[in-house]
């Protein structure tokens, strides 16, 4: 793509939701600049990368995006992950969530995010923060619906027991 | 079904992708785990739509000009350059000694006489001249051409490291791009033109890594 003015217009159109995907997934804003560069310079470089055929632009620049991000951080290594084979079972009565509205509970939410296993990061970010359809975010995630499914489930229930934990101490 | 099925559906009714459960919400009358997963489950969902609605950061603005200067920069790939410079110059030889070789000398034209001379200051080069026998003979002659012209060098200020990109590795490969900026643009990299209009387009170049992101930059006057 040599054509400015359709580089900009694509760029108005994507760049947003590919900077704030990339600032859910690693929490840096630095990154999540680097990783919005990274990935226009992708098609800017390597337009060719990019096959109608198989998808919408959105979902490839994304898709770009998801590689750069998995390579920042496992280059960070920021963020200590919970463990996938975390006991899920609630261990009180209380509603442990509490008023989400809050701002030091949502604070405590979008640490919690950071702290899942990317994999369930991934499918919260896209289904509930960027309100994707199952369908979509399968495009993106290169899985099958109903692993995006089963991914968000587990990642939503993880982040149940940590907001949980966070209470009962 | 199992609790754990039930509460995959609970999930997808309190995030609003499911309008329809009616079997899991007569288990959820029955069964207390399942009834508090699906109120943290609707909790969960508020907190994640406030996040998503209040998110206010954006991508710098100067994110944009500096993605263009990409779009636009005309580049030059050095490592391509030699890659395929030798080939094609190789090719380029054959194809004129095929040529020279192998073109038909016309026969009923008389040749006009060559006459070697020698001039120390102009280059020597090769040429193949047609004689009435029809064979090809090679001749070093002297080709009468002008003296160059003058050329005008470009002014060119040291390389200039842009402020918030990390410095060229010894083992990195490099390109470097000629570009046309407004000093505003200019100032992005690091680089102040004093006394100039922002709006001034001014000819630079810049170094970019093997990412393709700017490492340092100059002015060429």
């Amino acid at each position: 793509m040599t054509d400015a003015h359709r580089f900009t217009t694509l760029y108005r159109q994507h760049s947003l939701k590919i900077f704030r995907f990339a600032l859910h997934m690693s929490g840096s804003t630095t990154i999540a600049e680097e990783v919005t560069q990274e990935t226009f310079l992708t098609l800017i470089h390597q337009p060719e990368r990019f096959d109608p055929a198989r998808g919408e632009i959105g979902a490839f620049l994304f898709g770009v995006a998801r590689n750069y991000v998995r390579k920042h951080l496992e280059r960070g290594r920021k963020f200590e992950s919970m463990e996938d084979d975390t006991d899920l079972r609630f261990t009180t009565n209380e509603d442990i969530l509490g008023d989400l509205t809050h701002r030091e509970n949502l604070q405590a939410l979008k640490d919690a995010i950071l702290l899942l296993p990317p994999k369930y990061r991934e499918a919260v970010v896209f289904c509930d923060l960027h309100e994707m359809s199952y369908d979509a975010a399968a495009a993106v995630m290169d899985c099958a619906v109903g692993t995006v499914r089963s991914r968000l489930h587990r990642g939503r229930s993880l982040l149940v027991v940590k907001l949980q934990s966070r209470c009962a101490v | 079904m199992n609790c754990e099925e039930y509460q995959e559906q609970l999930m997808d009714l309190a995030r609003g992708s499911r309008e329809d459960a009616v079997a899991a919400m007569e288990h959820v009358r029955e069964c207390e785990e399942c009834e508090r997963c699906l109120l943290n489950q609707r909790t969960l969902s508020t907190g994640l739509r406030v996040i998503a609605n209040c998110e206010t950061a954006m991508p710098p603005a100067l994110l944009e000009a500096r993605l263009l200067v990409h779009c636009d920069a005309r580049r030059k790939p050095f490592a391509l350059f030699f890659k395929w410079a030798v080939p094609a110059l190789a090719a380029g030889a054959a194809a004129m000694f095929l040529w020279i070789y192998f073109t038909p000398a016309p026969r009923a034209i008389e040749a006009p006489p060559l006459v070697a001379r020698k001039t120390p200051e102009l280059p020597v080069v090769t040429v193949a001249a047609p004689v009435a026998s029809g064979k090809h003979r090679r001749t070093h002659f002297a080709t009468p051409t002008p003296a160059p012209a003058p050329v005008a060098r470009a002014v060119e200020t040291p390389f200039i490291p842009v402020p918030y990109a990390s410095p060229l590795l010894p083992t990195e490969q490099a390109e470097i791009v000629k570009v046309n900026l407004s000093a505003g643009a200019l100032a992005s990299f690091g680089m102040t033109v004093q006394g100039a209009d922002p709006s001034m387009r001014l000819n630079a170049e810049l170094v970019l890594g093997e990412n393709g992101l700017a490492r340092a930059v100059r002015i060429v006057h």
